[in-house]
């Protein structure tokens, strides 16, 4: 759509309008023009005085704290015509271009050249430039607006008490846990680290701070990388706040437009909002995604008000990080598991060229001795494999001698199903790529790395998969194996890093 | 030297460095070698009327089938499709046309100008337009922009005044069922004179789409109607 900068009559301040909302007797100051060609924009004017159109209540749930482009609206945008004109309804350019040919996407950050493109638009019939980076979001380009509310805030009603947990916190948890309340009650716009090995009691050691948060009628996000990870939190939220407006949203969740005041999303859903959050948690930090994709920390930031509480929780935190946290003395170390018991320690297992074996049909001796003895003493376990490709060789040649193991993989149609059979104890074993490293439990299982020299398994990878065996208080010692062709410095490490923390004092 | 990328995982380009095949060979890469092996490219033998991959080049039973109907026999002359619609292309197609990320479909420039030198030269392209509510949700016309990578220009013969649903919802039967005429010619150079008429779209499914859109060409004076698609499903 194109766009006037234009001051409606009886008013001094100019307005960005679309062109279809534009009245015979404003006074246009420029345009029609595609949205990021404006300069001087203008910016969201004060809360507007007047009366707001009738039925605003759903246009401010709509967007408050969000940022949505036109086709995002479960309406056309021309019934946005009066929100906009008064002010209520705030617009501003989904690509800024700063010089020539230096785009910006203010939905995902992204301001790498070659993650645009252009394209004849029929929506300003211009050539128009889009973002590439967020498509899966819906087309963000140079003619598209992104609506945001600037009109009175949804004050969430405080109630008295809203945690129905009932369990109680070790020593060490609640030595964290108070860290953490203390952080969301006290100051603003703060940092603090929890470093605690996997197993800990994470998310237990959150509820306490976020019940007073949500108490007060503070919205919480809790950012984690995977998808695995809202599915299995939900429930858990849901028992422990069963009060409070919750949403998980994930890639192809149903509540995407649902305004909760606790919100568990994938970082990629975080896109959405803007300036929605007073506290913001961000599970797994070290992970993935956003070491290598800067734009998910934009979203994140982009998603919490200025002034917001950001709490960092990691088993394995990067230096830097750590580092800035540490000068802060907002860094709580959480050493020991939840149950007490210290965490288990890898054993290495010399697998040769296991690789070759499999491409063949065959699998290493070592690791079909670890197999049978697995199946014999009725142990479970999880092995994790460094491909799609091996884990789908891996599952034919194992099926041969147990038909109910299957494999997992991130673009599994039926990954859900497959994680959900497996925690049921449908099966005895499961072969997954990295996927599972991370923020799942199972209970009582032993883990076994078939190629664990593999470049995916680095430091922080390894200590989370090792960190999945002997979280239950009932069975704390599970066997982690690690097959091998050649030791690497990442293998190491993981060792030291877990005994390390095994011998340090606790509290 | 700039430095490439996989147009469809964003991954850096091997082979940017200087070597004699980068040098010599005239052709761009735009996609890496793990995304462009997945593509099924169709070539002879194949059905002669629809491109349908078969034993021999022959007419296939549904090219057969087509040709026994009164209403549908001869519209269209021939189709020819780049690739078959596997799991791979289908996602791709609906990258490009549904999340509307336009730069895909450069990966299709170069096979569909050769396909169009060895098959159709000298033919008219009319890529099969969209319903001004339909062009509006999407704001461009995938066939359009395929249609742009031709080496001649193309001519936007046909107006689409029909707003369908969306066709890739319903089933084969209610495709064949519809006998609207969602196609009407418009052409201010008053009507054909016996020209070969190129349809051009994304994907020839039962191809009951292009033989709708090949009938006003024909009763306004194309002489004949072939169709150039990008998959043959």
């Amino acid at each position: 759509m194109k766009v006037v900068l234009a001051i409606p009559p009886n008013t001094h301040s100019p307005l960005i309008l679309p062109e279809t909302c534009l009245n015979d007797d404003d006074h246009v100051l420029a345009g029609p023009v595609p949205i990021a060609a404006l300069k001087n924009l203008p910016l969201p004017l004060e809360p507007p005085d007047t009366a707001p159109p009738y039925h605003w209540q759903e246009v401010q749930a709509l967007l408050n704290g969000r940022a949505l482009l036109p086709i995002e609206l479960p309406f056309g945008f021309l019934e946005l015509r009066s929100f906009i004109r008064q002010g209520y309804v705030h617009m501003y350019p989904g690509i800024t271009i700063r010089r020539r040919k230096h785009y910006h996407c203010r939905r995902c950050g992204n301001q790498q050249k070659h993650w645009f493109s252009s394209y004849k638009c029929s929506w300003c019939n211009d050539f128009c430039v889009y973002c590439r980076s967020c498509i899966m979001m819906g087309r963000v380009t140079t003619c598209t607006p992104l609506f945001t509310w600037n009109g009175p805030v949804p004050s969430l009603c405080t109630q008295h008490e809203v945690l129905a947990w009932q369990g109680t916190l070790s020593p060490l948890q609640k030595h964290a846990a108070d860290r953490i309340t203390e952080t969301i009650i006290s100051s603003k716009s703060s940092e603090l680290l929890i470093w605690a090995v996997c197993g800990a009691g994470k998310t237990e050691m959150l509820f306490p701070g976020f019940a007073h948060a949500l108490k007060d009628g503070k919205r919480v996000l809790l950012a984690t990388p995977r998808t695995d990870v809202v599915l299995e939190l939900m429930p858990r939220l849901k028992r422990a706040f069963p009060t409070i407006a919750l949403a998980g949203l994930y890639g192809g969740s149903s509540d995407r437009l649902y305004n909760g005041q606790l919100v568990v999303a994938t970082t990629h859903q975080t896109r959405r909002f803007q300036d929605a959050f007073d506290v913001v948690i961000i599970d797994e930090v070290d992970a993935f995604p956003y070491r290598y994709d800067k734009s998910l920390a934009y979203a994140v930031q982009k998603a919490a008000k200025t002034d917001a509480v950001t709490i960092y929780l990691t088993a394995t935190p990067e230096e830097r990080l750590r580092k800035r946290c540490e000068k802060k003395e907002a860094i709580v170390q959480v050493n020991r598991r939840f149950h007490g018991h210290p965490l288990p320690v890898p054993s290495f297992q010399w697998a040769g060229d296991w690789r070759k074996a499999l491409m063949r049909g065959r699998i290493i001796l070592a690791f079909s001795a670890w197999f049978d003895h697995q199946l014999e003493s009725g142990r479970r376990a999880v092995i994790f494999v460094p491909s799609v490709q091996i884990a789908s060789l891996l599952r034919d040649c194992l099926q041969k001698k147990e038909k109910s193991i299957v494999s997992v993989h991130a673009s599994d149609p039926d990954r859900k199903e497959i994680v959900h059979a497996f925690r049921n104890g449908e099966m005895p074993m499961l072969v997954t790529t990295t996927i599972l490293e991370r923020g799942v439990t199972f209970y009582g299982i032993d883990v076994a790395v078939l190629g664990a020299e593999d470049d995916v398994f680095t430091e922080s990878a390894l200590v989370q998969i090792a960190g999945r065996a002997g979280r239950s208080p009932d069975d704390p010692h599970g066997n982690v194996t690690f097959f091998h062709y050649g030791k690497t410095k990442a293998m190491n490490r993981c060792r030291k890093q877990i005994l390390s923390m095994n011998r340090m004092k606790t509290l | 030297m700039k430095q490439n990328y996989c147009l469809r995982c964003l991954e850096p380009l091997e082979g940017a460095q200087a070597s004699w095949t980068a040098l010599l060979s005239c052709e761009k890469k735009n996609l890496c070698e793990s995304c462009s092996d997945k593509f099924h490219r169709l070539a002879p033998p194949w059905c002669l009327h629809c491109a349908r991959p078969l034993s021999c080049t022959e007419s296939c039973g549904d090219c057969e089938r087509w040709a026994k109907t009164r209403h549908w026999s001869g519209l269209l002359t021939r189709n020819i499709s780049l690739f078959s619609y596997n799991d791979f292309l289908q996602e791709l197609i609906s990258t490009y046309k549904y999340r509307g990320d336009i730069a895909l479909a450069e990966v299709f420039k170069e096979p569909l100008r050769n396909f169009y030198q060895q098959y159709f030269t000298g033919t008219t392209p009319v890529p099969v337009p969209l319903s001004k509510e339909r062009l509006q949700e999407r704001g461009f016309n995938q066939a359009e922009v395929i249609a742009e990578f031709l080496p001649v220009s193309y001519k936007p013969l046909l107006v689409r005044d029909i707003h369908e649903k969306k066709q890739s919802k319903g089933s084969r039967q209610d495709r064949l069922r519809g006998h609207v005429r969602p196609f009407v010619f418009n052409n201010h150079t008053g009507p054909l004179t016996g020209q070969h008429i190129l349809l051009i779209d994304d994907i020839y499914t039962t191809g009951t789409t292009l033989r709708k859109a090949a009938l006003p060409l024909l009763e306004n004076g194309a002489g004949r109607v072939s169709s150039l698609t990008i998959a043959r499903s």
